[in-house]
């Protein structure tokens, strides 16, 4: 851990000098600005069931808090806020932001003591699992009567919904379906610099999902080899899941910032060149308006994309705990969550028949899609920067 | 109509240097002060230190019987509430206020009510005869007419201390002359106590009752105009005051032989002890040519010379002229009839020599010398020459 | 009888004179202080910005020097306390070359590069347009200055447009479709972020040179000549050294930029994986690397720090330059002849590149279905004002329809109207004692501290600023969720621009206008209102246009201090983005625009002042 080597290219001059003194002394002024704290991270806490529950006693101590404030990452949850503000007559909020901003501000929220956001649905599992929960951050909470729907894995934390991220083409290109068979397929020379993905150094899904991938995604990505190449995968990484992701690395593709952009490279009208593009199943909303041409890529093995998960957690100082209970009561029934599975997905509870939104082709979730362990968030929270740095060093 | 007081005023910028230095120094009531210097000679740093716009380090400054600055009692009056009037060298009009505006800011900030401000301001205007541009605004104006505006926003709060910190520096000679006269006017109009700071030696002559001359943050003399010319207290002052400058010769410049070549000699001739070192001059007006020696009046001091050149000025002729080596100047307001080359004699009276020591002041001994002579007191050393033939 | 001696002593001093003791002086010495409070209030600044500026800076930086929470395992140590490890993991680690060295030799590169650019177009376009009789004059001056109005993202926008190659495929680029593959290396990486930023920014050199060409006497460059310098010596030896400080200003302000600028270099970069400083700090910060963060964005802001001390150096030598050019500056127009259709056609084609391409591009994205296709029936006004877009579940109707659109107007120009007049303000008064403080030390610290936000990422300064507004400190109230922050803190962060425009206008005004009028009996406050706003009117407008042109673009400051949404155009922008309903998103882009320009356009009028005019030196 040698870290002297940086040269600063300005002399050292006496103002400088006090500057620095200067500056030092305000690092005192900085502890008072702390931007992070200094909890262990730990095991996952064990999510809080109240023990005895009636929704109306609920209900009615909500209206009493008057308001609640979400923070999601999609626009959507205005459409949630709107109806659950509709329903149950108590002022909700819904407002768009990132994960990082969110987490960024629930940190500092509760570090301040001034707590303004009540409950998050948040998509990042593990930064929730990694650090929001055991820094108490945030926590989840279960609603007990809609618990017999939810399964036992889902509950800690709380999945509210799963997107997908698919494999998309150009069907007017390939007019017979998918090009891309199997997933090794990708990382061979035909396809070298013609799959798009969105930055995995940049967006938290994606380095998740590569993440995943090279954990716990490996034997079916070695049947898979067996089924393409006819012979067992040989590898010095330290299975087929990494070899997987080295070898997707190495093919040189392309990077994109949005998947907006990525949907138009695949899919736009005009394009003659063919594509396998990595897009989240929202892109599909307004094809036909923009007169793009994507279709999912069925049949791609082992999976045509990834399921990732939103999961909802309460701020652990909350001035509105029940009305933030309600509301997550209500995002896990179909008449809250439906605004949110318009472009797809599928509930956290059973109960919530499956979206009439998702695209053509996926149809099978379970089977069709890579799905996140909910057990491997503090892995994929610990492997975060092992996996970019895989990444970096793969791709340059 | 104050009198304003310094006290041992000091000031220093950086610690050890002084731009100005235990200044002690009254200007009377209803006078008009010249302060007059070269530049840095501290002596706008002063008429600022008056204003309160730059402070003493050491001192007290007080008009009449209000003490303005006092470092040692912890007093000082801002410059708003001195009830002051001062004249930039620069002008500062306000670029955004129309004429009018300008001259109505000083009673705006008095609250003088708003009929008696215009019909005041309006006096003001009409004094300097700006009326006519009472709506422009200032980058409208020529020079001369922003110098009247200046002056005008001044008068009109109608101050008993006003202050002019080279005014007339930026126009032109005929304006100058005008504004002169202009600002001289005002003075005795208006009786109030006037500070002005020129290194004009012209303006202070023309039109101050009372001058103070400063060379390095220090007073060299306070005085009428005419005490200053007559009696320049200092080298210093001899030479900065008058035009051309007094002549002046290092006691020990000549090594001619014979009574009266140089001033040291003529002078210890008379009050009978040698001085060791020091200075003589003569103002130029009162040096005169002699082509023979038989025009030159006994007991007066002479020394041979050599003529550069002449001058001619319309008005009056100037002659360079070298003696032992010196150049010299003699000025005359009749026709001066010579040519480079020529060797002359120069000649001045006695009463027309100033006589410094080594540390280039006044010598009272040589003065003293003069009265008593004058009074009968002593024996005539020659005939006493009444005036110079220049004069 | 004494004959010949020394001269009388001097009277002794009149007994009325106080003694100066120690007491007397300080309390002379206070009573000074307060009659003037050009010292306390430049101390009050110091205190300000030393809590505004400086701690969450130190808070920011200082978390590179600590273990963050989840590192603990790979730093060795616990959360919380001290280590090397992101230092070691940014510059010697073995991915250090993708995670720093290469982004800095990129960053130096472009830096560099936009640099050449904008002096080169900035500087030729100034010169044109202030000393040489091209025609149009008038409205050049004006038109060039519009590319700083738009986002950067719209140059990326447009010359992905223009040259895309296949590579990331989609709607290929216009050269493309004319047959033309262009390669990688004009597609993406360095020389499109070049040009695009170069193409964003060079209105900094327009407006600074173009002002310091203005103030230069050309009587300067004519006696040059009468004394013998040619044409280009003159050049070189008279108005080039006249010009270096404007010049060092206008790099300033530009480098400054350039290394806090990630939209652009990301978008462009990414194809061809080329990374810039600012890129890597904002993956690091899109991943929760905060340690990593930090010790990127340090190095951001020494590298700003350096280009600020060289800036300083000389800015020291043009104090020097302040009497020279004073009044009756000559403006002589070089007569081009034949050279004059021919120029304006280089200015025009510089303001169609800058200006007309990207917005164009911007505008023809709000009236396409789908992007790029030119086919009448591809085209549509109803993204601006359909009453209803039934597919469009989110923002079911045009634009120009909906009552979030003049919400969302209204937020931005009251909020952000109000940031930039305490901007503005702020950053005359900076420039006030900076200018008239008697102590150096004092100027220089304040001219240093108020530059410094420039140069850090907003999304890191929100950050740190929630945490220390989210609780009373001391005399401050918990101002966190308060639309009161967020004027603070977008004053703060704007804050550059108009204390640059404020120390320069007040560097020109020399002190004889005020005390005149503290001489004719105005206070200090009345002296303020009276005489310096009035004069400095121009230099006041400029310092609040240019925060308000940039705070309207302003996105993560927004989202991190507010708690519950208040719409601003660019939160509408980002959702509509979000929804896909990129039309409509592009569309209120267009009216950020539009805004920024209109009330350029009317403060320029109402005040009769010039943008350029305030940036000075």
């Amino acid at each position: 851990m040698d870290s002297r080597r940086i040269t600063i290219p300005i002399r050292p001059t006496r103002r400088l000098a006090a500057a620095a003194v200067g500056i030092a002394a305000l690092v005192a002024a900085a502890a008072c600005a702390p931007s992070s704290g200094s909890e262990q991270p730990g095991a996952l806490p064990s999510a809080s069931v109240d023990a005895s529950f009636d929704l109306d006693a609920l209900v009615a101590a909500a209206k009493k808090e008057g308001s609640v404030l979400v923070y999601d990452s999609t626009g959507d949850i205005k459409k949630v806020a709107e109806a659950f503000t509709a329903k149950y007559g108590i002022k909700a909020e819904g407002v768009k932001s990132d994960t990082q901003k969110t987490a960024e501000k629930l940190v500092r929220e509760k570090e301040a003591g001034n707590v303004a956001v009540d409950l998050t649905l948040f998509s990042d599992g593990p930064l929730l699992a990694g650090e929001l929960l055991p820094r108490q951050v945030v926590y989840t909470w279960l609603p007990p009567d809609l618990l017999k729907d939810v399964p036992e894995t889902n509950r800690n934390p709380l999945l509210v919904l799963s997107k997908a991220n698919v494999w998309v083409y150009n069907p007017k290109i390939y007019p017979n379906g998918c090009p891309v068979k199997n997933a090794w397929e990708l990382t061979e020379d035909s396809w070298r610099g013609k799959v798009l993905l969105q930055d995995p150094l940049g967006k938290a899904t994606i380095v998740q999902w590569l993440s995943q991938t090279a954990g716990h995604g490996a034997a079916p990505l070695a049947d898979a080899y067996q089924r393409h190449t006819g012979k067992a995968l040989q590898t010095t990484e330290k299975n087929a899941g990494w070899e997987w992701v080295k070898k997707l690395a190495k093919n040189k593709p392309i990077i994109n910032s949005e998947d907006e952009n990525i949907a138009a490279a695949v899919a736009a009208p005009q394009q003659t060149e063919g594509r396998i593009g990595l897009v989240s199943i929202a892109k599909f909303r307004d094809v036909e308006g923009k007169g793009y041409q994507m279709a999912v890529c069925e049949g791609l093995s082992p999976w045509v994309g990834f399921s990732y998960s939103k999961y909802v957690a309460i701020a652990t100082g909350t001035k509105h705990p029940n009305a933030a209970k309600l509301f997550v009561h209500f995002v896990m029934t179909q008449e809250g969550i439906k605004h949110e599975m318009e472009e797809g997905g599928v509930s956290g509870s059973t109960a919530v028949p499956p979206s009439d939104g998702n695209p053509k082709g996926l149809t099978d979730w379970g089977t069709q899609l890579f799905a996140m362990d909910p057990k491997g968030l503090l892995d994929d929270y610990q492997n975060t920067q092992t996996v970019q740095d895989f990444w970096r060093v793969q791709h340059n | 109509m104050p009198n304003i007081e310094l006290i041992g005023v000091d000031k220093s910028y950086v610690a050890g240097q002084y731009a100005v230095r235990d200044l002690h120094l009254t200007i009377p009531d209803g006078g008009f002060m010249c302060l007059l210097g070269p530049s840095g000679c501290g002596k706008t740093t002063t008429l600022r230190m008056i204003a309160g716009l730059e402070q003493p380090t050491r001192g007290d400054i007080r008009v009449g019987s209000r003490l303005l600055d006092s470092v040692g009692q912890g007093l000082f009056v801002p410059p708003e509430k001195r009830g002051m009037g001062l004249v930039f060298q620069s002008y500062a009009l306000w670029p955004h206020m129309t004429v009018t505006r300008n001259v109505e800011f000083g009673l705006m900030m008095r609250k003088t009510p708003t009929a008696q401000r215009a019909q005041r301001a309006a006096e003001a205007m009409e004094m300097l005869h700006i009326a006519d541009y009472a709506a422009r605004y200032p980058s409208q104006l020529s020079g001369g007419q922003q110098q009247r505006v200046a002056l005008a926003r001044m008068l009109a709060v109608d101050p008993e201390v006003m202050l002019l910190d080279e005014p007339l520096s930026n126009l032109d000679a005929r304006l100058r002359l005008e504004m002169r006269a202009e600002i001289k006017r005002i003075h005795q109009r208006s009786h109030a106590t006037v500070v002005l700071v020129t290194h004009d030696q012209l303006e202070a002559m023309t039109m101050a009752t009372h001058v103070t001359v400063m060379n390095e943050g220090v007073v060299e003399q306070t005085g009428t105009p005419m005490e200053v010319y007559e009696r320049p207290a200092s080298v210093f002052v001899a030479q900065f005051v008058g035009s051309p400058p007094m002549n002046t010769m290092p006691f020990g410049s000549a090594d001619v032989a014979g009574p009266g070549a140089t001033v040291a000699d003529y002078v210890a001739a008379r009050v009978g002890r040698p001085p060791t070192d020091g200075t003589g001059g003569v103002r130029p007006e009162a040096l005169h040519i002699a082509y023979a020696d038989a025009d030159v009046p006994d007991g007066v001091w002479r020394a041979p010379a050599v003529v550069d050149t002449v001058l001619p000025t319309g008005s009056a002729w100037t002659v360079q002229l070298r003696c032992h080596g010196e150049p010299l100047y003699v000025q005359s307001y009749r026709k001066i009839e010579t040519t480079p080359g020529a060797e002359v004699t120069l000649w001045a009276a006695a009463s027309d020599l100033h006589v410094f020591d080594a540390d280039g002041r006044r010598m009272t001994g040589w003065d003293q010398f003069l009265r008593e002579q004058r009074s009968g007191q002593r024996p005539a050393a020659g005939p006493a020459v009444a005036s110079g033939s220049g004069r | 009888m004494a004959v010949i001696d020394r001269p009388a002593p001097p009277a002794p001093p009149p007994p009325t004179q106080t003694p100066a003791s120690r007491w007397g002086r300080i309390r002379y010495r206070a009573r000074v202080l307060l009659a003037e409070p050009t010292t306390l209030i430049g101390i009050a600044l110091v205190l300000i910005f030393g809590y505004l500026v400086i701690a969450p800076l130190v808070a920011i930086v200082s978390d590179a020097a600590r273990v963050q929470f989840g590192d603990d395992s790979r730093a060795g140590a616990p959360a919380g306390s001290l280590t090397g490890y992101y230092l070691w993991r940014v510059f010697r680690s073995p991915i250090s070359a993708s995670l720093f060295w290469e982004p800095l030799s990129h960053t130096v590169v472009v830096g560099l590069g936009v640099v050449v650019f904008a002096v080169v177009l900035g500087g030729s376009m100034a010169w044109l347009v202030t000393r040489t009789n091209v025609p149009g004059r008038k409205f050049l001056a004006g038109a060039l200055v519009v590319p700083y109005m738009l986002p950067s993202w719209t140059f990326a926008l447009a010359w992905l447009t223009l040259f895309k190659n296949n590579r990331s495929g989609g709607t290929p680029g216009f050269l493309e479709t004319w047959g033309v593959q262009t390669p990688d290396w004009l597609a993406y990486g360095a020389v499109p972020i070049i040009v695009t930023l170069g193409l964003h920014y060079y209105p900094f050199v327009f407006l600074l040179f173009g002002n310091a060409l203005r103030r230069i006497d050309s009587q300067l460059e004519e006696s040059a000549r009468v004394l013998g310098a040619n044409r280009s010596q003159g050049m070189r030896h008279v108005v080039l050294p006249l010009l270096l400080p404007s010049l060092s200003s206008a790099v300033l302000l530009v480098l400054g930029r350039v290394l806090g600028t990630f939209g652009t270099p990301y978008i462009l970069g990414l194809p061809t994986d080329y990374a810039m400083l600012s890129t890597s700090l904002y993956r690091s910060i899109h991943t929760r690397a905060p340690g990593v963060a930090a010790v990127i964005a340090a190095v951001i802001v020494l590298l700003g720090v350096l280009v600020v001390l060289i800036d300083m150096r000389l800015v020291r030598e043009q104090r020097r330059f302040v009497t020279i050019g004073g009044k009756g500056s000559m403006d002589r127009a070089t007569d081009l002849r034949r050279w004059r259709w021919p120029a304006y056609g280089l200015a025009m084609a510089v303001f169609v590149t800058s200006v007309v391409v990207p917005l164009v591009t911007l505008a023809l994205s709000t009236v396409t279905y789908a992007p790029g296709v030119f086919r009448a029936d591809n085209f549509t006004l109803k993204f601006w004002t359909a009453e209803s877009i039934p597919e469009a579940v989110g923002f079911p109707h045009g634009l120009l329809r909906s009552g979030d659109l003049y919400e969302a107007m209204w937020n931005s120009l009251r909020i952000v109207g109000m940031a930039a007049l305490v901007c503005g303000l702020v950053g005359l008064m900076v420039g006030y004692v900076v200018a008239r403080s008697p102590s150096r030390r004092l100027s220089g610290t304040l001219r240093q501290v108020s530059f410094l936000p420039y140069l850090v990422p907003g999304i890191a300064f929100a950050a740190a600023y929630l945490t220390l507004f989210a609780v009373p400190r001391g005399p401050i109230p918990a101002l966190y969720g308060t639309t009161l922050l967020l004027v603070v803190v977008m004053a703060i962060t704007h804050l550059p621009y108009s204390s640059r425009s404020g120390i320069s206008a007040m560097m020109q005004l020399g002190r004889e206008p005020e005390e005149a009028a503290q001489v004719a009996g105005a206070g200090w406050l009345t002296r303020l209102r009276r005489i310096v706003l009035p004069i400095q009117k121009g230099a006041l407008t400029t310092g609040v246009l240019l925060p308000f042109i940039s705070g309207l673009k302003e996105l993560s400051i927004v989202i991190m201090l507010t708690t519950a949404s208040t719409p601003l155009l660019t939160t509408l922008s980002i959702n509509l983005v979000d929804f896909g309903y990129r039309q409509q998103a592009n569309a209120a882009v267009l009216i950020i625009a539009a805004l920024s320009f209109t009330v350029t356009y009317l403060a320029q009028r109402a005040t009769r002042s010039n943008l350029a005019t305030g940036l000075g030196g």
